[in-house]
């Protein structure tokens, strides 16, 4: 199901996109081949402390990470990745898959939201 | 000359740096389109048409693309009065990446500016019908 996605940077402004979302409900995460395109979020349901997400196959992308009160937390770079299996272990709870190249810099993420998609 | 007439961009522009990216296009009206290409620089500052960028570095440059959102801002301040947008930017980073701003706000899309009329900030016509960027 597609979602809204706003991030807030600090600086007031707002990247805005429209994302497929994945519910991960169990501790690890298999992105279905049918889902990768990006942007792509990944909101973490079970109860466990981290989730194992698997990015085998997926295309170069930045991994924006949020906790539950959906402030920024960190991220990963997932860049030429494609010759064998990769995943990372997160502890967040969003999960924003976002294409390459990223125009802004990282450590101006400060805040995630999902809305219903506008008609 | 008709309206469906394709015109690509010479290489005389291509060397001036249009249609690389990332570039800045701004919307005049349905189906026109000026173009701003975006030159990072470290120390000489290019003597190129367009929008320059002083960076640290210009090795690795997609690692200068961070900059770029600061760039668009810092554009709109000048071209469009405070609260009021008269022309609408488009931040175009690959052929199938761009960033829409309006109002504080970008937003992705997978789907750039492509066709209409591209001209230069002189009003000059760079392409007519086609791809603003170098397909080749």
């Amino acid at each position: 199901m597609k979602k809204q996605v706003i991030v807030w940077l600090k600086n007031g402004m707002i990247a805005k996109m429209n994302a497929e979302t994945i519910p991960a409900m169990s501790h690890q995460v298999h992105i279905p081949s049918t889902a990768v395109d990006l942007p792509l979020v990944i909101v973490v349901k079970h109860q466990g402390l981290s989730t194992l997400i698997d990015l085998t196959g997926m295309n170069d992308c930045v991994v924006l990470q949020f906790g539950a009160d959906r402030y920024f937390t960190g991220a990963t770079y997932f860049q030429h990745c494609n010759t064998g299996a990769f995943m990372i272990q997160s502890q967040a709870r969003f999960i924003l898959l976002m294409p390459l190249p990223l125009p802004f810099p990282l450590e101006e993420t400060e805040e995630i939201q999902l809305k219903a998609t506008e008609a | 000359m008709s309206s469906q007439d394709v015109f690509p961009l010479s290489a005389e522009k291509r060397a001036q740096g249009y249609g690389r990216f990332p570039y800045l296009i701004l919307r005049i009206n349905s189906g026109v389109y000026m173009q701003f290409p975006i030159h990072f620089y470290t120390t000489e500052i290019p003597d190129l048409p367009g929008l320059r960028v002083c960076v640290a570095d210009t090795e690795h440059e997609k690692n200068n693309f961070s900059s770029l959102f600061g760039v668009v801002q810092r554009f709109n301040a000048q071209i469009n009065p405070v609260d009021k947008t008269i022309f609408k930017l488009c931040l175009v980073l690959t052929p199938r990446l761009a960033y829409f701003f309006e109002d504080r706000c970008f937003t992705l899309s997978e789907d750039i500016p492509f066709g209409g009329s591209l001209i230069n900030s002189e009003y000059k016509v760079l392409a007519l019908n086609s791809a603003h960027f170098l397909t080749d």
